[in-house]
């Protein structure tokens, strides 16, 4: 019976660690198009809010030149409303680009495609697919847009594997001021490593060209080890892996490593996800134990069965992404690969002098690339990030990590929260001053800027 | 009293776990039909594919699932306009008007009768 227990919770947990503790789904709080008055939107997490003067979708790019040249006022553009930082908000205009979704152009000889702006990743994965093709890499979470993931760096795992923004080799930009930017190795290559991660700054994306790979599939293992084991052994699996990853579970002196390897062949075995079932199983855990760390590591001990492992083979976007059923919030910082390991000694010390916490820490390496902001510019990374629940307190992020993130020259992922301001910002990115000159020629009267990018770039809203 | 330590922290450990039932997870069969589903007009598909799909053809993602008329039939009993308000406000994990920004009422309502329709 003990052991039936045992082995239930490994598996919850197994599972859940897989894709666990990352984004989710995406959120665009608009008011139905018919509506008459002004709508309300805010995003997934509900970290951010705003009151638009209007939600605009256009149908093409035509449309959305229109749009621009017609007006003058302040505008945001809104991918899947997952960021949660304030990159959206805005009392201007907000512009939508669900409409504009789907595949452009296959280019077999070049191994590149062209997929209109606001289509979705998992979208964008499954119209690969019946290409035969993939994108090289995923975020765990595949509900964002193909824009809002490039300018927001948004990136998965792999040491050898940058993030999403370094595969595109070129994109339509329209400008503020409504004229269209083609961006590529040929026409204005200069300002391609710029726009590839913009914040929405520098205008609006409508189509993305992507170098992608053939179609493959991988083979999942999830594994539990303790957690220093799992800490020591990381920048060796890491190399040997494709992908990996691993999630420290406060509390219980365990670690999950989370594996992906190419997989050659016809099996398919993706059991069913039980990652909520195991985010309650902490949870419970903290609501009983919480006051007591020596019982709860003490339960913890004697109900994980650390030899219990899980396997899986799926095509590529099958496993590397999945759908998270429930809300959280989020920070992560990337940081130079020499300190990751150190930072996350560091925060694992303060998430668990807190009884509250309980939700996994995630760790994971991202290649260099030269986007100018790119978070992973010139500097293979790894990632940390840490989450909170929806509906709890989520204050100590900004008041107990940052402060560890900062020592260890951790850069921001733009997407999620934090309070880095224009200074600092201006430290840990050497083409900073270029894009905020490139900023201010493409958008003079600063008509896409909001609040937070104005407090980002230093400028006035 | 070390025995009645260790009857408590079992009756605890007991407890957590009897809160940690997991709800019955669809059948490869349900999986099939959801990721194998599309309305049939071209525009309400675009839109589902989209929107939609992500989560309502993905048993992880804890939405009933799109064909699965035994994951719709105890929402349905509250009413389609009850739905649709559900999903107007949003629910759970899915945000106001499911990710769809684009969509009218009447397009929500059709891929709601969609996606609660058996195939």
């Amino acid at each position: 019976m003990k052991s039936a227990r045992r082995r239930t919770l490994l598996k919850h947990g197994s599972a859940w660690m897989l894709s666990s503790l990352s984004p989710l789904l995406p959120s665009a709080r608009a008011q139905a198009p018919s509506a008459p008055s002004r709508p309300r939107w805010s995003n997934w997490s509900g970290t951010s809010s705003c009151q638009p003067s209007s939600l605009e979708t256009p149908a093409h790019e035509a449309q959305l030149a229109q749009l621009l040249r017609a007006g003058n006022g302040k505008l945001r553009c809104v991918g899947a409303a997952h960021s949660f930082s304030a990159l959206v908000a805005t009392e201007g205009q907000l512009i939508s680009l669900d409409a504009m979704a789907g595949l452009v152009q296959v280019d077999p000889a070049q191994q590149r495609v062209t997929v209109r702006a606001g289509s979705r990743l998992a979208q964008v994965s499954r119209l690969l697919d019946q290409a035969g093709y993939a994108l090289a890499n995923l975020p765990d979470i595949d509900t964002q847009t193909l824009a809002g993931a490039i300018s927001t760096a948004t990136h998965g795992s792999g040491m050898q594997l940058p993030a999403l923004h370094a595969h595109v080799s070129g994109l339509r930009l329209l400008t503020a001021g409504g004229d269209t930017l083609v961006c590529n190795a040929q026409q204005h290559s200069e300002l391609l490593p710029a726009a590839q991660v913009g914040l929405g700054s520098l205008g609006i994306i409508t189509e993305v060209s992507l170098q992608v790979v053939p179609a493959f599939k991988l083979q999942r293992h999830v594994w539990l080890a303790p957690v220093e084991q799992m800490l020591q052994q990381a920048p060796a699996l890491a190399r040997q892996h494709r992908h990996f990853e691993f999630f420290v579970l406060p509390y219980t002196g365990y670690a999950a490593g989370v594996s992906h390897t190419p997989y050659q062949g016809d099996a398919i075995q993706h059991a069913p996800s039980h990652d909520e079932q195991m985010l309650h199983d902490l949870r419970r855990l903290r609501d009983w134990a919480g006051a007591m760390p020596a019982l709860r590591r003490w339960l913890a001990a004697k109900l994980i069965d650390p030899s219990l492992q899980e396997r899986a083979t799926d095509r590529s976007y099958k496993l590397l992404a999945s759908a998270r059923p429930n809300k959280f919030y989020e920070t992560e910082f990337h940081l130079p690969q020499e300190h990751g390991l150190d930072c996350l000694r560091a925060v694992l010390a303060v998430i668990e002098s807190n009884p509250d916490n309980y939700f996994p820490i995630e760790f994971r390496y991202v290649a260099a690339d030269t986007a100018w902001l790119s978070p992973f510019y010139q500097r293979p990374s790894c990632s940390i990030a840490v989450h909170v629940a929806h509906g709890e307190d989520y204050q100590f992020l900004f008041r107990d990590i940052m402060p560890i993130m900062r020592r260890y020259q951790g850069r921001p992922h733009w997407g999620k929260l934090h309070d880095f301001g224009a200074a600092e910002l201006a430290d840990l990115y050497p083409r900073w001053s270029d894009f905020l000159a490139l900023r201010r020629q493409l958008d003079p009267r600063g008509r896409l800027l909001n609040v937070h990018t104005s407090r980002l770039f230093g400028v006035k809203a | 009293m070390h025995c009645i330590r260790t009857t408590a922290l079992l009756l605890l450990s007991s407890v957590l776990l009897a809160c940690s039932r997991q709800p019955t997870p669809p059948s490869p069969a349900q999986l099939a039909l959801a990721e194998t589903r599309r309305p049939s007009a071209l525009q309400l598909a675009q839109k589902y594919e989209r929107s939609c799909f992500n989560c309502h053809a993905n048993g992880a993602s804890g939405a009933p699932l799109s064909g699965v008329v035994a994951d719709w039939a105890p929402r349905l009993e509250r009413g389609l306009p009850a739905l649709l308000l559900q999903a107007q406000r949003g629910v759970g994990a899915m945000p106001p008007r499911g990710a769809c920004s684009d969509c009218s009422d009447e397009e929500l309502t059709a891929l709601i009768r969609f996606m609660a329709s058996a195939p």
